[in-house]
């Protein structure tokens, strides 16, 4: 059910990007990607809560999102695969509540530039696109394993 | 948002259950409730519902690491606490004065707050008290469980705060129980539910969950379902009346 919802929020994001961007490349649609991209993160945790619940490893669940990301990493500690994912998660929510400036709005290099505590993160359409790729294939990875064990 | 203490004299009179099973019951109601675990150096809400092993705790709130609403969990049965740690260390290096700035975070977020108390009057319960505008009272039908609980009710008005009434826990009816018209009279409060010793509260404590939530047809989760319409002024019927009876059968002629 999670995981359907993920799916429907990365198609969303896959429309933004393959269609929204490639004709506006405006850097207010690579943002709405990446609200996407955190609501899809968040059915997978959603998903990931639900499976430890059914093998008894947990039974109360956080609510707050960054509480909801370290106790995913701390119950499937020994997944690296899931830990960067959370890891990625809340970078992603960081960068969705940073400042940022834009640059060559309109054409093919349009950059989101947002500055974190950690420093400058620059969000291309190239960086956009691998960012979508790594969560597919994460989806991919828990419909596949994870999730069946 | 309405602040309701679970408070005792005398600790092992089930009052972590009682919390449990209010707010469960409240719940049940469509209030949005949340417990929050204010036995700061015996937490304890945790272990009744099967986590033990969680990332951030109440414990972490007062000690400036996360804000309250970030501590939020939910149970299986829908229930939502703010559990405390059950670390040796947490326990003994907690500073419960911040329990009431803390909670007060919790304002706008949900309609009442139910604060599972230390018994006695120690520095601990004093904060949980002063965090609360209400109390409830847990007692025993046994002398020293009553004569305790009437230390805090003493302590409790002096601090300014309403006592809503007592709950008389594990009475069996037993010839040696003080009875409730004593007790009320003791106590000088009403008493606002008698919740018998029962089989089904050992069973659901075993399931690690609550009764209301575990047996919901079960006579003491009818007693809690009592408890929480009143509290919050709704109509509730958890039997059949007389009446009710009656029209059953006028219905066969």
């Amino acid at each position: 059910m999670n995981i359907s919802k993920a799916l429907e929020e990365i198609k969303r994001a896959d429309h933004l990007i393959f269609v929204s961007l490639k004709y506006t490349r405006t850097v207010d649609v690579i943002k709405s990607i990446i609200e996407r991209m955190i609501t899809a993160i968040d059915c997978l945790m959603d998903a990931l809560f639900e499976h430890a619940q059914k093998k008894k490893k947990i039974k109360v669940l956080p609510t707050a999102p960054v509480v909801k990301a370290e106790t995913i990493k701390k119950l499937y500690s020994d997944d690296v695969r899931i830990v960067e994912m959370m890891d990625f998660y809340l970078s992603l929510r960081k960068i969705s509540k940073a400042h940022f400036t834009k640059r060559e709005e309109y054409r093919r290099h349009v950059t989101m530039i947002a500055t974190l505590e950690e420093g400058i993160i620059e969000i291309s359409i190239d960086v956009i696109k691998e960012y979508f790729e790594k969560i597919k294939q994460f989806i991919e990875y828990l419909n596949e394993g994870v999730l069946k064990k | 948002m309405r602040k309701i203490a679970i408070v005792s004299g005398k600790g092992g009179v089930g009052k972590t259950l009682v919390a449990l099973n209010l707010t469960t019951a409240l719940k049940e109601f469509g209030r949005d409730v949340i417990l929050v675990d204010g036995d700061l150096r015996n937490a304890n809400i945790g272990v009744y519902l099967g986590a033990l092993n969680l990332p951030f705790t109440l414990h972490d709130a007062l000690k400036y690491k996360k804000h309250i609403t970030e501590i939020v969990y939910r149970h299986g049965s829908g229930l939502k606490i703010i559990p405390g740690s059950i670390s040796f260390e947490n326990s003994v290096e907690v500073e419960p004065d911040r329990l009431k700035e803390v909670i007060d975070g919790l304002e706008g977020k949900c309609e009442a707050v139910i604060i599972d108390s230390p018994a006695g009057i120690s520095e601990e319960s004093l904060a949980a008290i002063d965090a609360a505008d209400e109390l409830i009272l847990v007692t025993n039908p046994e002398m020293p469980a009553v004569t305790d609980a009437l230390k805090t009710i003493k302590f409790a008005e002096a601090a300014g705060k309403n006592v809503i009434g007592i709950i008389l826990n594990r009475v069996e009816n037993q010839r040696h129980e003080i009875h409730a018209s004593h007790i009320q009279s003791i106590l000088g409060k009403p008493i606002i539910a008698s919740i018998p010793e029962d089989h089904h509260m050992k069973r659901s404590a075993h399931l690690k969950h609550p009764v209301v939530y575990s047996h919901p047809n079960s006579h003491v989760a009818a007693l809690f379902k009592d408890l929480a319409a009143k509290l919050i002024g709704q109509e509730y019927k958890s039997r059949l009346t007389k009446e009710d009876i009656k029209k059953v059968f006028a219905n066969f002629g």
